[in-house]
């Protein structure tokens, strides 16, 4: 990464109007938000060299947000991973255990902010 | 006696010694004749000097001592001299003071060379105080028997390996065993196995070192192998030179304990079947409530369709029995989400005295079939902006005025609201509701905040209700901080008082209705059919709309309003809902039909009495453009008049509009009507994006395009899901929805959206799913239309 660069994040979300909010949310943070609605495109980019990584667990495309998540891990295991998602069911440890997210954020009204603060706090300390 | 010189020193000598031994000696021969008397035997000297030669006999009678003595004596003697055998026995009598005395005798046979007795010596000491300490010993010991044969108290000793060592009988009583049973035996072995190591480490161990007594419980068998449970508490007890013991007192508790499990237990069967009971009622409500949505969505439907009078009053008997069946299933699963402590409140800005209003102006219809006054007085300033919950305000007020118009027959229900404390920051708000009613009896008023009670069991046949409401109320109240109080008295009424803090919000709402001064002339000279058949109604509306210069007509039914309109041109149509012959909601679907686009699109205006959330969708839905509830003053009619009368200018500047309405006439959305619709009840609540966008008004207005530029796709591709029945795209596609629709804040489908991603996902009671979609869409597409609307603005 080069001396003095916004940090680059990646947002994978199918959901537009999310993928706005979430820009919204975070445009503080970077200006280097790179937006993806399918797990693919995301894996393609990794060359860009993301530091964190939004990741929704329902994406366009024919893999979902673990599958993503496990193929990132394969080349890229340092990179932190946060699972944003409203999927019901998600076995949270199992995430964490198996496929190496470093956060999970269940998507509701009020968790945006947090998502903000945990972007934040993971850029400053990787500075 | 002739005895040598050395003899006879010898022999005072030993006198001597005798004489001044403290116990009585005296020497007798065979034939008990004294040979020797000691002055501790007989003070006496000349008595003594008497005696000798003397036998018992002859002493006895001059001593005046009684014949049974001297018998008793000489049957000692002559045992001693045939046994030849020292005896003792004890002998009372007086001293030579009169004083009563025990002795206590011994009797020495003297031998001689040839093993025949020589002389007899008797030996005599004063026991009189051993005696009676013995005596005294003996008394308390008997006492202290007593106390351990006949108490109730369990008492035993044991040693310090728990054998024991002596029971009362209270514990053979209890423990069904003889003493012999019990002694020597250990207590181990009447302890049950599982209690075994208990008693060993916290009984055994604790008593052999523990320097004050142990106590506790212990469970031993008695002889029928039944449990018996003892409570004791047991002391060691150390005596120099003997082995330390233990003495233990317990009580039977056996009763007690089994008691106290048996409450125990049925403490928990009843603590279980009362969480059963609730937490079946909260799941049977939650699935009562999805198919209810469904049967209210398709009545809904269903009232869009042609249908006669008849059909149409049946319907809408349908949609009340359903809405209050509803209002029972919610009601329930309010109080489930508050006793589980799920309930989530809001916190957004609203203007209180509005919100009171609009609470309020629903149950004017009710007040007015029931012939009551509903009166409200208002002392809190009508621009006042709080933040809070708005919707739980008015749940709870709904309830309360529901409750008090219920129980009030003649009379009227006030309400009263003021500010009864108020800093910079906060306000304590004051609403009391007072009714005439039947009141409550003073033992009933403690208990009407409990669940599923009501005053008196009979209302619940008389008026209805689950005895939910007040206990909703009640909580709903002190989650956000206040209290509901409640005074009553029987016959006359009763006054529920609500108080609530709230914080004051600063910034003022941005209100575009408060206009100070409206130009009530600036429509300019319009034609507006009024429908409506009450009279005094009728007389208000001309009387205010002909101050505007506009032009009347009036009708009193829908009937007549169709024919007028069809007679004549109107630029607006003010519209009862309720009448007689044709009500308002079959002229509009009459008047919507008709072959003249210009009249079969002319704004009409609900007036209704039931400002109900749920009805106004209803009026719109039924090809309405708005609406307004009675009574109306003159800037509400003037507002409502006016923006239904503005034609919407081609805005050729919006390009933003120009997208979105590109996308709606392409995808041929139906109710059209929607579109023109204003927002009267924002179905879409941006707070969330407001509050993401942090004052960037571009960010709101690019996410607004964003919702109607992206969601009628989605829409569609939910339909299609449907309809092919592939219930896994269905479920990805609800899903998807399902955050933009929480992200827009459409709180009406919330549940419905999520309904569907789980029915869908799990391919149960997939038969609701299209319902659901339906009314999904409608809802969407209205919300497209009111943000257009607005964006147009």
């Amino acid at each position: 990464m080069e001396f003095n660069q916004e940090p680059v994040i990646f947002v994978v979300e199918d959901n537009l109007m999310y993928q706005s909010l979430i820009a919204k949310e975070l445009e503080s943070v970077s200006r280097n938000i790179h937006f993806y609605t399918n797990g693919e495109a995301c894996l393609d980019e990794l060359d860009k060299a993301p530091s964190v990584i939004v990741m929704d667990y329902n994406l366009d495309g024919k893999l979902n947000g673990l599958d993503t998540l496990q193929q990132v891990r394969t080349t890229h295991p340092d990179v932190y991973v946060i699972l944003f998602s409203s999927q019901k069911g998600l076995n949270t440890k199992e995430v964490f255990l198996r496929y190496g997210s470093f956060d999970f954020l269940e998507k509701n009204s009020l968790s945006l902010r947090t998502l903000h603060q945990m972007v934040d706090g993971v850029i400053s300390a990787r500075s | 006696m002739n005895l040598p010189q050395e003899l006879v020193e010898h022999r005072s000598f030993y006198e001597e010694i005798l004489n001044m031994i403290p116990a009585e000696i005296i020497v007798a021969d065979t034939q008990y004749r004294y040979l020797f008397v000691n002055p501790t035997a007989v003070p006496d000297a000349h008595l003594r000097e008497w005696m000798i030669g003397k036998t018992n006999e002859e002493f006895c009678r001059y001593a005046g001592r009684p014949d049974r003595t001297a018998r008793a004596r000489r049957q000692v003697f002559g045992k001693v001299l045939r046994t030849k055998e020292m005896i003792e026995w004890g002998e009372e009598g007086r001293d030579e003071n009169g004083n009563f005395q025990h002795y206590l005798q011994k009797v020495y046979p003297v031998l001689n060379a040839n093993g025949d007795v020589q002389w007899v010596i008797i030996y005599g000491v004063t026991i009189t105080e051993r005696k009676e300490f013995e005596e005294k010993l003996r008394r308390s010991e008997k006492r202290y028997r007593d106390l351990f044969n006949y108490s109730q108290a369990l008492i035993c000793t044991h040693d310090m390996s728990g054998r024991l060592l002596a029971i009362n009988p209270e514990i053979c009583r209890v423990l069904g065993y003889a003493e012999g049973e019990l002694v020597s035996k250990r207590i181990q072995d009447f302890i049950p196995a599982e209690h075994q190591s208990k008693f060993r480490e916290e009984y055994l161990d604790a008593i052999r070192t523990s320097s004050v007594a142990v106590s506790g419980v212990f469970c031993v068998l008695n002889k029928k192998n039944e449990r018996i449970y003892l409570l004791y508490k047991n002391y060691r007890v150390e005596e120099p030179g003997g082995e330390p013991y233990v003495i233990g007192f317990s009580q039977d508790i056996t009763e007690r304990i089994y008691m106290e499990q048996e409450l125990r237990y049925a403490k928990k069967v009843t603590d279980e079947a009362a969480q059963a009971k609730e937490s079946f009622l909260a799941h049977m409500s939650h699935e009562i409530r999805t198919p209810m949505n469904g049967i209210m969505g398709m009545a809904s439907l269903m009232a869009k369709t042609n249908l006669d009078d008849q059909q149409r009053y049946y319907l809408k008997l349908i949609q009340e029995a359903a809405g209050s069946l509803l209002v029972i299933v919610n009601d329930i699963l309010d109080l489930e989400k508050i006793v589980a402590g799920k309930l989530q409140l809001e916190k957004i800005d609203f203007k209180l005295v509005e919100k009171i209003t609009t609470s309020i102006q629903s149950f004017i219809h009710k007040a007015e079939e029931k012939d009551l006054g509903l009166i409200f007085q208002n002392a809190i300033p009508a621009t006042m902006v709080v933040k809070g919950d708005p919707y739980r305000l008015s749940q709870v007020l709904s309830n309360l005025l529901s409750n008090a118009l219920k129980f009030t027959n003649r009379g009227n229900v006030t309400i009263l609201t003021s500010i009864i404390e108020q800093n910079e920051q906060w306000a304590v708000v004051e609403i009391v509701i007072r009714d005439t009613g039947i009141g409550i009896s003073e033992d009933r008023i403690r208990s009407i905040f409990e669940p599923f009670v009501q005053a008196d069991p009979t209302i619940s046949r008389k008026y209805g209700g689950t005895g939910l409401g007040l206990t909703i109320c009640k909580n709903m109240i002190e989650m956000q901080n206040g209290e509901l109080l409640v005074r009553s008295e029987e016959g006359k009424g009763s006054v529920f008082t609500i108080h609530i803090p709230y914080q004051l919000s600063m910034e003022a709402m941005q209100d575009n209705e408060t206009n100070q001064d409206i130009d009530y002339k600036s429509l300019g000279h319009k034609k507006v059919l009024v429908a409506e058949d009450v009279e005094l109604n009728q007389y208000l509306a001309r009387h205010i709309l002909e101050s505007w210069d506009f032009e009347v007509t009036i009708v009193s039914n829908g009937r007549e309003a169709l024919e007028q309109l069809q007679a004549e041109s109107f630029d607006c149509i003010l519209m009862d809902v309720q009448m007689p012959e044709m009500d308002g909601l079959a002229a509009t679907a009459h008047i919507r039909q008709l072959a003249d686009p210009i009249k079969a699109h002319i704004p009409i205006i609900a007036l209704t009495a039931n400002a109900l959330k749920g009805d106004s969708e209803r009026y719109l839905a039924a090809g309405m453009n708005d609406y307004l509830s009675k009574p109306f003053d003159e800037p509400r009619l003037f507002r409502v008049i006016s923006r239904n009368l503005t034609e919407p200018a081609p805005t050729p500047a919006a390009s933003l509009h120009e997208t979105a309405s590109k996308t709606l006439s392409e995808k041929n959305i139906p109710l059209k009507n929607h579109i023109s619709m204003l927002p009267v009840n924002k179905l879409y609540d941006l707070s969330m994006v407001q509050s993401v966008s942090g004052g960037d008004e571009g960010f709101i207005k690019k996410m607004v395009a964003l919702f109607i530029e992206t969601v009628p796709q989605n829409l569609d591709e939910l339909v299609k899901a449907v309809q092919t029945e592939n219930w896994d795209q269905v479920g990805k596609t609800a899903h998807k929805l399902k955050s933009t629709v929480d992200s827009m804040g459409i709180k009406s489908i919330r549940q419905e959206i999520r309904t569907v991603e789980a029915n869908a996902k799990a391919k149960t009671q997939v038969e609701e799913i299209p319902v659901l979609v339906d009314k999904i869409g409608s809802v969407i597409h209205e919300c497209i239309g009111q943000l257009q609307a607005e964006i147009m603005q």
